[in-house]
């Protein structure tokens, strides 16, 4: 795909490059015109290149960051699943056993495959606890592997990090390797000896001797224990029986995968039926892929805004162009000079200046990939995350091809439409006069009623009267509502709100013509000398009125909240980046065109303000006028900066909404430290664990603040009084300890009747039926009438976890949340639509508890009553009553929460759940890392596993925050765009106005004075789109983000608004346009008067 | 500031002739309010050397009605600029109102630009952004003098230049005349010592042209201002009072 973009662009930027030649070596004239202008003005041709420069450096820094990204979570899977790009097993439950004949076939198959490195028939064995009985320490969850060597290639290769025997043939019937995973979870050292628990030989232990420490080793970063296979067959008492054969490929474990497919096809051919060949690499590079898809779509979003900007940028600066070259323009077309002959000179200039931007922009724009990525480093590196910046050179030429070819497309546009002008005007340097265009009528009669008319001058007449029709509104309005009407059969939002736009469009044009042609017939009275400056009056003041409404009405209805336009307006949204970004741009436009046409109105205020400002009144006077008289410029000027901060909001608030789950490791934890789970036996309880530590180890007791247990419970709920009474799913837990004091669980909400949190928690405590329960489990009325922002429903893996950080990929049961052995069991003691509720996310949010009835008329809180029962069905049903709400804003805590006594009777007759897991809270001096060691020890013979939380939050969210990191650092390079907008408008204005600095420094104005003056000028122009931006992002981003963008109830991402980032940007906004202004102003002020009154 | 502002005014205005007595304003009688000596500016340019004026000495008197005239090129346009303190000079004094302009700052020479001093150009130079009754009051703005006040003035100037009417025009919605009358009224709002015109009726039809002499001519008479007009026309010499002959960068 990419190889075949790189082909077109290469060949169309061949292709254009080729016209520009033919037409330089026909027309001497266009090239030594186009070259002497590019000679004639240095500083203006380096502010133009610098400006083009800046599309490709958008583009490439966006490209190297995300070819980055992608290496990175490429990488990062990789690693994962290690060497393994193929696995062959044979489907149904259990072990899967199968002959190692099946193995030997495989390995002959393969045995002279010039895509295969390795071959490895193999017996894994999953989810075993392994103790390290020197260390006195305990791990759940690993695989235990058994390979047959003969032909493992890079399988057996084990990169071990002691210099103990690390090869397979090497090993001993009581040898074992320990990957570095398990290594360091254990605490592990060579010489230490394990014992290895599982139900695969119940009963037993396999006792082993670790012979060296690996790396990764062929399962990646999965914990693995290697032993030699007959050892593992012998223990499992599977001999001659194998369960997978490992194949991995030749070359590189990045793109080893690529012949996955052909390998696994020729696998194919000589197994048996009941056999499949998984594509272990490719499956996981795929899963990592699609779990970057969220930032992958902030990155395309903030790529389409980036384009949108420079496309301004590049107007602007032809715009400005054009218009300094006016006069001289008017000259060439007085002197026979063709319009397209004029296109063609400024064109071919233009090419000049895109040619010399185009590789300096995509080096830079890489350098400033590369720089972002480096500099992110240091933030990531205790990630441990692979940070290496990638640059494909296939992808340096399709951002060198295309930022070419986009910015001569944008300029040839410009140059197009702003090469038509009235000569006479021009060579006078006067405004253009109105539009002398025949009349609408006769212009129909030349397309479609005279006899023997010319095609061209029928052609020119057709467009004129599709033009006219345009103007009158009749076409937008046919249009629009021809496109409402299709997008409503077709049930395609995004059209229909297209075409909802382009009609009101089209109404207020229609109403401007209507209006204007009344005023015209009343102008008629007038006398004729007056008559000209009369209309053109009326038809500013027209205009302003329908911009107005126009812009406002854009941003209206784009901005409204989803209630209002539910009822108000058809669909807006169904959910993509394209619909994200034309809601932006046209809230942006929006407001810059009702804010632009009508500045001498909003400025009015200001004026005011400036004529009572002292000594500055006359710098406030001339400042504020030109931004008014000046609309095309500040207008675009306004668009960039609104663009700009509406961009870095939006972006922002994104990344600030998706990196708080992963960012706020505290809120995350709860404030809890280490989470721990007996593995091996029940522990009995924190009084247990309490005197354990009493009895043997005081000085961990001395450092435990608090302790707190969860046992998660299988329980549906119903709420009588609610909108949806019904039975209904949500996590509960049975919680202890600490827990009922509030530790780790601040609540948002008290039903009335409880003075504090105390009195609530006490009250759960002290009365069997009170219950709390989580802000998750409102429904969306309810929390926004308690002024609670609801996190998104709970997932699949908040049902069978903790209540704290259940997404935690770290304690061995929550890893494999429901296929852990006991939750599988309890799930089979439940009915078939439980289950199947259970596997199916999308089915499971229709059945999730929405909670709908808690408050009263004031909008308080009420003790509000459910009922549960647990799902497993012993048909004991149980009234609780709500008295609290758990703060979870940010989704890090889910479930109804109470105690023992509470949920005993629907336990009653049913199997108990022994699945406690602990959290504690350690005193603020105390080392986390040794006293999760320690708890491990000392409970050792409950085989109970700890898990420092933090840190295993943070290796399982590494991509997440490093993507992040880099999108905010990408974002702030908006800010160059618009601060170099802001500097070549400034510089283009003072060349300009040479003349009239020079008067106004003639007349008396000092130095600092005239730069006071462009001060003036440009803040305004940057504080009025700051504010406009500002205002768009957050009005978006606050009704359009859940229904939206980043698909908050599938994701359960809440719009968090950085509210410090925010100021930040505000703050660094006008601080770039003062430093765009310094220049602009500097120049300005060195005007010598005298020479500038000869300046033409 | 003020100081310098009345101290100007009482030495220009303390000394000036009987408006009625031109043969005291045109010759050189007068206290001179603008005095020059050894003007010398040379233009370099990749090695090329223009000398635009070559030792120039002058002496207008207040009041006077000057035309600086000559062929292009022979440095009118310069002298002008120098003697108002828009350009500067190589070498040489001038003196304006006994104020040695060599000496004085740049901020100096503005302030006393703004208040001694009125401008007319062959190209108008009004701001487009402002209206004519906005561009006329503008010097009076930097005079900081009261808003409301300077408005009066402005208009009170536009109706004596016969453009009442079009105070709210702006300068693309007038004609050159009207434009260049908009310029004049402007030139004199700050009621200064000296106004300045540089071929003020270049860009003008002979009708327009007699009618902004006709002007220049009335309020020199009525107020008693400096009037020094660069121009390369005959017929606009002759309205003067004295004539300056300007030949290869000196006076001749």
């Amino acid at each position: 795909m990419t190889t075949s973009l790189a082909m077109l662009s290469v060949t169309a930027t061949i292709v254009v490059v080729i016209i520009l030649l033919v037409w330089g070596i026909g027309d001497a004239f266009i090239v030594r015109q186009s070259l002497r202008n590019f000679q004639r003005r240095p500083l203006r041709t380096m502010v133009i290149i610098v400006g083009l420069m800046l599309t490709t450096v958008l583009i490439a820094a966006a490209s190297t960051v995300n070819a980055t990204l992608v290496l990175a979570v490429k990488t990062v899977a990789i690693a994962n699943v290690g060497r393994v790009d193929e696995s062959v097993l044979q489907n149904g439950e259990g072990l899967g056993l199968f002959p190692v004949q099946i193995g030997t076939t495989v390995m002959a198959r393969l045995a002279q495959d010039p895509l295969v490195a390795g071959v490895a028939p193999s017996l894994r064995i999953d989810g075993a606890l392994v103790i390290d009985t020197t260390q006195r320490q305990v791990r759940g969850s690993v695989n235990i592997l058994g390979m047959d060597p003969r032909q493992a290639g890079p399988l057996r290769d084990f990169s071990a990090q002691t210099s103990a025997p690390s090869t397979l043939e090497q090993l001993g019937a009581g040898d074992a390797i320990l990957n570095a995973s398990v290594a360091t979870a254990l605490h592990a050292s060579v010489g230490d000896h394990i014992a290895i628990y599982s139900s695969s030989w119940a009963g037993q232990a396999l006792q082993l001797r670790v012979v060296a420490i690996g790396g990764a080793g062929p399962l990646g970063q999965q914990q693995t224990v290697l032993t030699p296979l007959s050892t593992l067959q012998h223990i499992a008492a599977a001999p001659g029986m194998i369960n997978r054969v490992y194949i991995a490929n030749v070359g590189n474990p990045l793109t080893g995968s690529g012949e996955s497919t052909v390998i696994a096809r020729t696998i194919q051919s000589v197994l048996p039926p009941g056999f499949q060949v998984q594509l272990v690499k490719a499956d996981a590079v795929n899963y990592a892929l699609s779990a970057e898809t969220l930032f992958g779509r902030i990155l395309n979003l903030y790529t389409l805004f980036a384009l949108a900007i420079d496309v301004l940028l590049i107007v602007l600066i032809f715009a400005l162009l054009a218009a300094e070259r006016r006069m001289d323009l008017g000259t060439l077309r007085a002197f026979g000079f063709q319009r397209g002959q004029l296109v063609e000179v400024m064109l071919f200039e233009a090419a000049l200046y895109n040619a010399t931007a185009a590789l300096p922009g995509a080096l830079a724009g890489l350098g400033l990939g590369y720089l972002v990525v480096t500099l992110i480093n240091p933030t990531v590196a205790h990630l441990g995350f692979p940070l290496l910046v990638r640059v494909r050179p296939v992808d340096f030429v399709v951002t060198l091809c295309l930022g070419f070819l986009f910015s001569l497309l944008i300029t040839a546009l410009t140059i197009s439409a702003t090469s038509k002008l009235n000569i006479a005007a021009a060579l006078h340097n006067a405004p253009d006069p109105p539009s002398t265009a025949p009349h609408f009528h006769e212009l129909w009669q030349t397309a479609v009623g005279r006899q023997h008319e010319q095609w061209q001058r029928r052609l020119a007449s057709f467009v004129g009267v599709l033009w006219g029709g345009c103007w009158r509104g009749f076409i937008p309005l046919a249009f629009g509502l021809s496109t409402m009407a299709l997008a409503a059969r077709h049930d395609q939002p995004l059209a229909s709100a297209i075409g909802a736009v382009v009609e009101i469009g089209g109404i207020v044009l229609l109403l401007r013509w209507l209006v204007l042609w009344r005023a015209a017939r009343d102008i008629q009275r007038l006398r004729e000398d007056e008559r000209l400056t009369a209309i053109e009056r009326k038809r500013r003041q027209i205009d302003r009125v329908s911009t107005m409404f126009f812009g406002a009405y854009l941003v209206v209805y784009w901005g409204m909240p989803p209630m209002i336009a539910h009822y108000l307006a058809p669909s807006r949204f169904n959910g993509g980046i394209e619909e994200f970004f034309l809601a932006g741009i046209l809230m942006v436009l929006g407001i810059v065109l009702a804010g632009a046409m009508n500045l001498s109105w909003l400025l009015t205020p200001l004026r005011a303000l400036g004529a009572r400002s002292g000594r500055l009144r006359h710098i406030m006077f001339i400042g504020l006028i030109y931004p008014a008289y000046q609309r095309l410029r500040t207008g675009i000027g306004l668009a960039l900066f609104a663009l700009v901060t509406f961009v870095m909001v939006v972006m922002a608030s994104l990344t600030n909404s998706t990196s708080q789950r992963y960012n706020d490791i505290s809120q995350l934890t709860g404030g809890y430290d280490i989470i721990g789970q007996s593995l091996s036996q029940p522990i009995g309880g924190i009084d247990a664990i309490q005197r354990k530590l009493a009895e043997s180890d005081t000085h961990t007791a001395a450092a435990i603040q608090n302790i707190s247990a969860a046992v998660e419970l299988p329980l549906a709920i119903i709420e009588p009084g609610g909108n949806d009474a019904g039975w209904r799913l949500y996590p509960v837990a049975e919680v202890s300890g600490d827990f009922l004091k509030g530790a780790g669980l601040p609540l948002v909400a008290r039903a009335q009747g409880y003075a504090t949190d105390a009195a609530v928690w006490a009250a759960v405590r002290d009365h069997p039926g009170d219950v709390v329960i989580d802000a998750g489990a409102l429904a969306t009325d309810e929390a926004a009438t308690l002024g609670i922002q609801a996190p998104g429903p709970p997932q699949l893996e908040h049902f069978a976890a903790p209540p704290i950080a259940a997404t935690l990929l770290g304690p061995s049961s929550l890893e494999s949340a429901i296929s852990a052995p006991q939750t599988q069991a309890l799930l089979r003691q439940t009915s078939p639509e439980v289950r199947a509720l259970l596997s199916q996310p999308a089915q499971l949010l229709a059945y999730t508890l929405r909670l709908s009835n808690l408050t009263d008329a004031d909008g308080k809180l009420q003790p509000t009553t459910v009922w549960a029962e647990d799902f497993r069905g012993n048909a004991q049903a149980a009234r609780m009553t709500i008295i609290g709400i758990v703060n979870n804003t940010q989704g890090q805590r889910y479930g109804m929460l109470g105690t023992v006594a509470t949920f005993a009777p629907l336990e009653r007759g049913l199997t108990g759940i022994s699945n406690s897991y602990y959290y504690f809270q350690l005193r603020p001096s105390a080392d986390v890392s040794a006293i999760a060691r320690t708890l491990s020890s000392d409970l050792l013979e409950y085989g109970f596993e700890t898990t420092v939380i933090s840190q295993a939050l943070r290796d399982l969210n590494a991509p997440e925050l490093f993507a992040t990191q880099v999108l905010l650092r990408l974002v702030g390079l908006m800010l160059f765009v618009g601060t170099a907008a802001l500097m070549i408008s400034g510089l283009r204005s003072v060349v300009e106005r040479r003349q009239q600095i020079g008067m106004l420094r003639a007349l008396g104005f000092q130095r600092w004075e005239i730069q006071l003056v462009f001060f003036v000028e440009t803040v305004l122009v940057a504080f009025g789109g700051t504010l406009a931006g500002l205002g768009m992002g957050l009005l978006l981003c606050h009704n359009g983000f859940a229904l939206t963008f980043t698909d908050a109830t599938q994701l359960g991402i809440a719009l968090i608004i950085p509210w410090g980032t925010i100021a930040a940007i505000l703050l660094i906004a006008i601080a770039a346009a003062a430093v765009a202004v310094a220049i602009p102003a500097y120049q300005a002020s060195r005007v010598p008067p005298a020479a500038a009154m000869r300046y033409e | 500031m003020n100081d310098l502002w009345n101290m100007l005014r009482g030495a220009a205005r303390g000394d000036r002739a009987d408006p009625q007595d031109r043969t005291a304003r045109d010759a050189p009688t007068q206290p001179a309010i603008i005095e020059a000596s050894d003007l010398t500016k040379t233009y370099h340019s990749h090695g090329i050397e223009v000398r635009a004026l070559d030792g120039v000495n002058l002496k207008i008197a207040s009041g006077a009605m000057v035309a600086i005239m000559g062929a292009s090129g022979s440095g009118k346009s310069t002298l002008l600029n120098c003697l108002a303190g828009l350009d500067t000079i190589d070498s040489g004094r001038i003196h304006i109102a006994g104020q040695d302009m060599a000496e004085m700052s740049d901020r100096a020479r503005t302030a006393l630009r703004s208040q001694t001093m009125g401008f007319v150009f062959q190209t108008f130079n009004l701001l487009p952004v402002l209206d004519a009754v906005e561009n006329v009051e503008l010097p009076l703005l930097i005079l900081r003098v009261p808003a409301t006040e300077a408005r009066r003035r402005a208009r009170a100037l536009l109706d004596a230049v016969g453009l009442a009417h079009r105070e709210h025009h702006r300068p693309a919605e007038l004609s050159g005349g009207q434009r260049q009358r908009v310029a004049i009224a402007r030139a004199l709002i700050n009621d200064p010592l000296i106004v300045w015109a540089d071929e003020p009726t270049g860009s003008l039809d002979s009708e327009a042209a007699d009618e902004i002499m006709h002007l220049f001519a009335r309020f020199n008479q009525e107020q008693q201002q400096t009037i020094v007009i660069v121009t390369h026309a005959p017929e606009i010499g002759a309205r003067a009072g004295q004539n300056l002959l300007m030949r290869d960068g000196r006076l001749v």
